[in-house]
């Protein structure tokens, strides 16, 4: 009978729902954070949501901050109510067991928080520099508020850095303590084992993990997530006006290749560049624009390969344009001077956003055969594959891309609707009602 | 009593006096003390010393009475004064034997408390006055040299001494230690010696060491207690009576480091023999041991939570260095009900760690809310002082020892523990089943197994260890010589009418059979249990070479105590395990 009474109310007013993310996006760019940042402002418009936001900010962060004392918790913007900053510092986070040691974090200022704020459902996006211990202490101070949680990499699987790829650069598909400690020596397979229950201690307190790809379901069920706790949620893009077509001279090839997103290691930045030196060396009319950031964060070692090989396109061909960091608003823009996109990630990949991207504004993306980035484009059908961290094979597929006559037009045409921003929330919406139909208060709890 | 001129009280309760008086004299001052007619308990020694060059002899006299005196008898003096001028004008031999006469007479008042001021004084008395001898030289021209590399204080009395000596001809007729007091060891009676190769480089002459080796060890008693730890110097005499010295500059008194020092010892046993552990190692150890029993004990303990009201276990968990155990078991005890209705009690071992030990426990509880108490020690004070001192002050009626590296595999564990003991009649030590981390077996019970070494010793065996968790002979409760101390269920009182783990073992090792030994003496049975399974993940921080030595040491002591013992027992258990 309560239960029939609670829910009638919930339907009548809007479901407060918290999301909590790692990074806020005007502070840190990040896919995972402008994702989780458009769905907020989204929400912002929803007659049955109303959304609050959490974002990590401190020490780490592009820009670090320093919070009022005593108050990790605090306003963004005198514009908007809903939205705060949680200050918290690496000094104190614990990169391995992902806890902060500063336990009144949680046990002071969250409870404060969410007594506070009394949302009807907790929604994590991320938890990196907040600590696990968030989503349990969450479910002591909400005991019957649902706890959802978007999984968009693999950190609580894998050390090293979520990305499944072994320090010898050999794919990963199973994480154990023999396995991780051979990817770090110095730490005893005991240690990876009481990092893995720790994680698994905190990670039952949720009631659905949302994957955005089938394959990172698949990893976290391998891993132990109950079947039943874990759905496939793609992340879902407000639409937006296609880019126009690059300009060209009639019958002239479609060889304007785009790379967006972080220069790093993982996302095999390097292998391009190779591509790009081989293509050159067959004789093949193809241009490159590098737009992405954080160069300058990457190991010494990376930086000298990748200013190396950047070199050695300079010399030779000239196909090579280092662009830089680009502002989300400013996609579109860039999207209409490219052809093709590619996403040359030597790790498995999640749901990349730019894949996304590249489909809203009719570009065929290019990437690597694994992960969820295999499965977001299909090999023929709105993109093409080549064999991942082999620059000789992308360079092949590249050289099939920009020289047969037809196949862009032919891809752009199979590129795959993206998942829209109102059906991800209609979706989400549904999911929260049923989960707290699921949770329904205890009437104890309701005559408080 | 106040027959001489001059008096000085070195102490409260002792008196040094000095006046002419010829060895008669000297005879009816110490039976006048001996008569037992005094007023007041006092023991008297006197020295009649006569310098060559001066007519009439003098005495010096010490009196040591029972109880401390009101200052004032007498005309008292400063005592360093009064020993300076007496014993300044003698000739060396006569200032020796002097000086030897004051520590003999006055090395008793050492052993009580707050007698180091005594002990700096006679130092540097002994340093002031004491003849000097001729210097003792590392040249390969020398007949005989001798050098301690390091002296390790086991106790007030009890000295390790190593070094080397050098005994061209085999003449070398006393070695000795002497303290900065004046106290004395001999060492050359029962030394043992081991090869050294950088002295055999040194002095060429290899045929010419006594057994071909110039290194040495002795774990030696000084004849009186010694406080001090600079000015402490070798003797070595020869058969002709030429003596020399050297100083011992390096003189340690840390009992950790004392420990470890001599454990690394081990090294230079004489292959197949244990001639060294049974002469020096283990008389020292034990020593050290006793010594260590009851200084450290817990220092503060503080309750976090509600106590549980009928806690039916205390559970024990000593922490030591590796803090972050603390966290991981917690977070396992947050989705175990069992446990918040326990008594569970941490205890720091490590106190130096206690200021962020209590941060991070505060943390924690808010975090999870369980209850428990926090214990620190004293000192580092080792698994069984932990231990048995946490049990003093559990509150239920059974305890579990249990390690901070140990974690379930799924709640319930501990009530089907306890429900197995109380089921079980004479039941002594409980032990679970315990797990690596890649689920091969570490622990279902102890039996004891004969490696080939030689002298023969009794070792640790754990049944079906690396074996699956699922193996069939492994998933059945059966009786076992010993259990683990990793994680023990055992009734308080009887813990306690046991007198608890023994303090004759090192650093976590064998106590916990011989606990069970003991328990099986006492006609219990000690169990294993397949039923509740636990993750052992046997922490790797202590050093591998020292937790070798320290096993070798457990080893041989736990063998010579229970040798019988285990023999029969092992003829009970046949078969199983190998």
């Amino acid at each position: 009978m309560i239960g029939r009474q609670a829910r009638a109310v919930w339907v009548m007013g809007k479901q407060k729902v918290l999301y909590v993310m790692h990074n806020h996006p005007a502070v840190h760019p990040g896919g995972a954070e402008a994702y989780a940042y458009e769905l907020y402002e989204a929400l912002r418009e929803s007659d049955l949501i109303e959304p609050l936001l959490v974002a990590r900010i401190g020490s780490g962060a592009a820009m670090k901050r320093e919070p009022h004392p005593g108050a990790p918790f605090s306003a963004v913007t005198p514009d908007d109510p809903n939205q705060f900053f949680l200050y918290t510092d690496w000094e104190r986070y614990d990169w391995f067991q992902m806890t902060s040691r500063d336990k009144g974090l949680y046990a002071t200022h969250l409870t404060d928080f969410l007594r506070t704020h009394r949302p009807d459902v907790v929604h994590f996006q991320h938890i990196h520099s907040i600590g696990w211990d968030a989503v349990s202490h969450t479910r002591r101070v909400l005991p019957d508020v649902p706890i959802v949680f978007t999984l968009h990499e693999y950190l609580s699987i894998c050390r090293l850095d979520g990305q499944m790829l072994r320090r010898t650069g050999e794919l990963c598909m199973e994480a154990s303590p023999r396995r991780c400690h051979e990817c770090y020596p110095d730490i005893p397979p005991a240690d990876f084992f009481l990092r893995e229950r720790f994680i698994k201690s905190h990670t039952k307190h949720v009631d659905m993990f949302l994957a955005p790809s089938e394959f990172l379901l698949e990893r976290y069920v391998d891993w132990g997530i109950p079947r039943e706790r874990i759905r496939f949620e793609d992340y879902g893009r407000v639409p937006r006006a296609r880019a126009p077509e690059a300009p060209r001279e009639p019958g002239a090839p479609r060889n304007r290749i785009a790379f967006f997103g972080q220069l790093n290691y993982f996302k095999g930045v390097d292998v391009l560049l190779e591509a790009m030196t081989l293509l050159n060396q067959r004789g093949i009319d193809a241009h490159l624009s590098l737009h992405g950031a954080n160069l300058e964060l990457q190991t010494p070692e990376f930086q000298q390969e990748f200013s190396d090989l950047l070199e050695a396109t300079k010399r030779t061909a000239h196909n090579v344009t280092m662009r830089g960091r680009y502002d989300p608003e400013d996609l579109a823009e860039l999207m209409a001077e490219v052809d093709w996109v590619v996403v040359s990630s030597r790790w498995w990949e999640n749901s990349p956003l730019v894949i996304q991207e590249a489909f809203l504004h009719g570009r065929p993306v290019i990437c690597g055969d694994i992960g969820g980035m295999a499965e977001k484009v299909t090999d023929g059908v709105d993109g093409l594959h080549f064999h991942v961290g082999d620059g000789t094979s992308l360079a092949e597929v590249l050289e099939r891309a920009v020289t047969t006559p037809g196949l862009w037009e032919e891809l752009r045409g199979g590129a795959r609707p993206v998942y829209g921003m109102d059906e991800h929330i209609a979706s989400l919406t549904d999911l929260y009602t049923s989960l707290r139909e699921r949770r329904m208060p205890s009437e104890q709890t309701l005559a408080r | 009593m106040n027959l001489l001129e001059r008096s000085a009280w070195l102490t409260s309760d002792v008196l040094l006096q000095a006046g002419p008086g010829s060895e008669a004299e000297q005879q009816e001052l110490e039976a006048s003390s001996a008569s037992g007619d005094q007023a007041v308990d006092v023991v008297t020694r006197a020295l009649a010393l006569s310098n060559g060059n001066e007519a009439g002899s003098r005495l010096l006299a010490v009196s040591r009475f029972a109880t401390a005196q009101p200052v004032g008898a007498g005309q008292p003096i400063d005592p360093a004064l009064l020993v300076r001028e007496e014993l300044g004008r003698l000739d060396p031999a006569q200032r020796a034997r002097a000086l030897h006469f004051l520590w003999t007479a006055v090395a008793p008042s050492l052993e009580r408390s707050g007698s180091y001021p005594l002990a700096q004084l006679l130092a540097s008395l002994q340093q002031e006055l004491r003849p000097p001898l001729p210097q003792m030289f590392r040249t390969s021209d020398e007949h005989n040299a001798a050098h301690v590399d390091v002296a390790l204080k086991v106790d007030e009395r009890g000295v390790w001494v190593q070094g080397w000596m050098h005994d061209r001809d085999n003449t070398a007729a006393r070695l000795t230690v002497i303290a900065p007091e004046g106290g004395r060891a001999e060492l050359l009676p029962g030394l043992f010696r081991h090869g050294r190769r950088d002295m055999e480089e040194v002095f060429g002459d290899k045929a010419g060491v006594r057994g071909h080796r110039h290194g040495f060890m002795r774990f030696a008693d000084l004849d009186g207690p010694s406080l001090v730890s600079h000015g402490w110097l070798l003797e070595l005499e020869t058969a002709s009576g030429d003596a020399m010295q050297n100083a011992v500059a390096h003189v340690v008194s840390d009992p950790v480091t004392v420990r470890e020092r001599i454990l690394f010892c081990l090294r230079f046993e004489h292959r197949g023999t244990d001639e060294l552990m049974r002469m020096q190692v283990h008389p020292a150890m034990s020593r050290l041991q006793e010594g260590l029993r009851d200084v450290p004990a817990i220092e503060t303990v503080v309750q976090f939570g509600e106590p549980p009201p009928a806690p039916s276990v205390s559970v024990i968990v000593p922490l030591y260095a590796q803090l972050s155990f603390l966290e991981y078991q917690m977070a396992h005890w947050a989705s175990d009900p069992q446990m918040s209705g326990q008594d569970l009690m941490y205890v720091l071992d490590s106190p130096e760690q206690a200021i962020v030990l209590d941060e991070l426990a505060h943390g924690l509880h808010s975090i999870y809310g369980i209850p428990f108490r926090l214990a620190v020690m004293k000192g580092n004070a080792g698994f069984t002082a932990v231990n048995n001192r946490a049990a003093e002050l559990a509150r239920a009626d059974k305890l579990l020892l249990l390690n901070s590296d140990v974690v379930p595999d799924q709640p319930g564990w501990l009530g089907r523990m306890t429900a197995f003991y109380d089921a079980t009649p004479d039941i002594g030590a409980l032990g679970p089943k315990l797990l690596f981390e890649d689920d091969s077996i570490q622990h279902a019970g102890i039996y004891f197994h004969r490696p080939p070494v030689s002298p023969p010793v009794w070792d640790h065996m754990h049944y079906f260890k690396g074996q699956h968790r699922s193996l069939p002979a492994a998933n059945m409760a059966r009786q076992v010589p010993a259990v683990t101390g990793a994680c023990m269920m055992v009734e308080r009182e009887l813990y306690e009418r046991m007198g608890g783990l023994s303090h004759r073992y090192l650093q976590g090792g064998f106590e916990d059979s011989d606990f069970c030994l003991r328990l099986i003496d006492e006609g219990r049975e000690n169990w294993y249990m397949p039923g509740a399974e636990l993750y052992h993940l046997e922490d790797q921080s202590y050093p591998k070479d020292l937790r070798e030595l320290t096993t070798r040491y457990n080893r041989w002591l736990h063998t010579r105590l229970w040798d019988e013992r285990i023999e029969q027992l092992m003829t009970r258990y046949p078969g199983l395990g190998g």
